[in-house]
């Protein structure tokens, strides 16, 4: 009975029923300015939008994380090919990675605006650096854990180790190199807002930090709420990429 | 019947010559797994190689294959020593896993062709006319995972005739299988051999398989040190009977061979 219905419909549903009650407890139980009822906030969002500042925001952090991410992502990628395939080159560098791996992008915001500025730069570099590592461990696992069947079946098919490598590692691990690309994601926007709230005068998380000084918690709900909701649209946008380029591969997504 | 008249012929195509197998263990004594182990295969022949488990089947298997090197001895295939992978040896794993499952059928049938730069549209012909003989004809655009355990294996069979090896190298192909699905493939993998003309090693551990496939059972000792411990002439006309008087003889002559092996193996 249930399959009848579409999944949008349920959201819908919750999504709501959500709003609706936070609406009834912002007005009843904890009437508060500190706790802006959902039409309060969609009030400030829709003043936000008319004069312009959320969407310069929103485009902002997404200029960023764009830029950041898909730079992230080609550098990531084929050093990871390379350190999976390469177990000289994976001893000499895997320290590296284990050490770099439990640096959250947060810690190298000080360093990265004192070297690179205030500017994009050093916004682009962390998005670039928690990007990188995030799809680097995903290829390297996901060459390391190529069954040895495939590699052994296809030398004994006549493949030289170059055919080996791009006809056998790149294509089984592409799956592995997708997961990495959507955490590598979720990562760019908890870094891209941790860095605008330190430096910067645009952007999603300057905008949130911003309106602490003045208590304006409509304000900082509409930058969390496009923070939700831009995740989740670029997710969706990935997933279906994923799924429309990529479904030979079998994609985990 | 081909096999029985290229069975006589003295074509070797791959002679193991007292081959040797140690594996060297870190902090240990070197492990022995292959002692002095001699066998030859004739143009057309079909041989099983039986054994209870752990005795070194697959060990030997690798040599032949070149994923591993014999410790000393020698491996003649037409009179060349093995040293390295290559496809005039095609070898068919027990597993799907490795079948490439980001190709369909017929790519993964053209792989060896495509590797050698063969032509597309002659790639197209030939792996059409490989899966249409292990009767995958209309499967080629099917990927792995949509495909059932049998026609796997039988993508396996047609992806490494597509090469035109000398000898086809089978470990447990079937053991993975369903009984159903194994007799079928059993009857199918006669019917290739007999069209082709091609020599095969097929390793099981199945008596029963062993004494319906082959021309000659070359059976192993228990490991350590394995070796052939005897070979048995198969001398039962084609097409044949799964369960007959003798092919109960046979069964039970082999058995005997191995169960003292068999005893070792689990002593």
């Amino acid at each position: 009975m249930t399959k009848h219905i579409p999944i949008p419909v349920y959201y819908l549903f919750s999504v709501t029923a959500a709003v609706l009650i936070w609406q009834l407890l912002s007005v009843t139980v904890f009437p508060s300015i500190f706790f802006p009822p959902p039409t309060q906030v969609a009030e400030t969002a829709v003043r936000l939008i008319e004069n312009g500042t959320l969407p310069s925001h929103i485009q902002i952090s997404l200029q960023r994380i764009l830029l950041g991410f898909f730079i992230g992502s080609l550098i990531g990628f084929p050093v990871g090919l390379v350190l999976g395939a390469n177990l000289l080159v994976r001893r000499l560098v895997e320290p590296f990675v284990h050490f770099f791996r439990f640096v959250p992008p947060i810690a190298w915001v000080s360093p990265a605006i004192i070297w690179l500025g205030i500017g994009e730069a050093s916004k682009v570099a962390l998005i670039i650096y928690t990007t990188t590592f995030m799809v680097l461990l995903n290829t390297l696992t996901g060459v390391v854990s190529i069954d040895r069947n495939k590699l052994l079946a296809a030398r004994s098919l006549g493949a030289s180790s170059l055919q080996c490598f791009f006809f056998v590692v790149f294509p089984a691990t592409i799956p592995f190199i997708f997961t990495g690309m959507r955490l590598a994601m979720g990562n760019s926007f908890m870094t891209v807002v941790s860095a605008e709230m330190i430096a910067a005068q645009e952007g999603l998380g300057y905008m949130i930090i911003h309106a602490r000084l003045f208590m304006a918690l409509d304000q900082i709900f509409v930058g969390i709420i496009c923070l939700g909701l831009l995740g989740w649209g670029t997710d969706t946008v990935l997933r279906f990429l994923i799924r429309r380029f990529g479904s030979r591969y079998q994609p985990v997504a | 019947m081909p096999s029985s008249f290229l069975h006589n012929s003295n074509d070797t195509v791959l002679d193991l010559r007292g081959v040797n197998k140690v594996f060297d263990v870190p902090g240990r004594p070197p492990y022995v797994a292959i002692e002095d182990f001699n066998l030859h295969l004739a143009e057309g022949e079909f041989v099983c190689l039986l054994g209870p488990s752990g005795c070194g089947k697959t060990t030997v298997m690798n040599m032949l294959a070149g994923f591993i090197e014999p410790s000393s001895g020698s491996i003649l295939l037409d009179g060349e020593a093995v040293c390295r992978p290559g496809p005039d040896r095609g070898v068919i794993f027990q597993s799907h896993d490795a079948l490439f499952p980001w190709l369909t059928a017929q790519e993964n049938v053209e792989f060896g062709l495509k590797m050698r730069g063969i032509p597309a549209k002659v790639r197209s012909e030939t792996a059409q006319r490989f899966l249409a003989l292990v009767g995958l004809a209309n499967e080629g655009r099917k990927f792995i995972r949509e495909l059932s355990g049998g026609m796997q294996q039988r993508v396996q069979i047609a992806r490494v005739l597509a090469n035109e090896p000398r000898i086809l190298l089978m470990d447990e192909p079937f053991a993975a299988l369903d009984a159903q699905t194994r007799r079928v493939l059993q009857d199918q993998l006669v019917d290739i051999w007999q069209r082709t003309q091609t020599t095969i090693c097929f390793i099981t551990h199945d008596i029963g398989e062993a004494v319906f496939l082959a021309d000659r059972v070359a059976t192993m000792r228990a490991g350590p040190a394995s070796g052939i411990k005897e070979v048995v002439e198969i001398d039962m006309p084609r097409p044949r009977e799964r369960i007959s008087d003798q092919a109960s003889v046979y069964h039970r002559r082999i058995e005997d061979v191995i169960s003292a092996e068999v005893q070792a193996a689990l002593a």
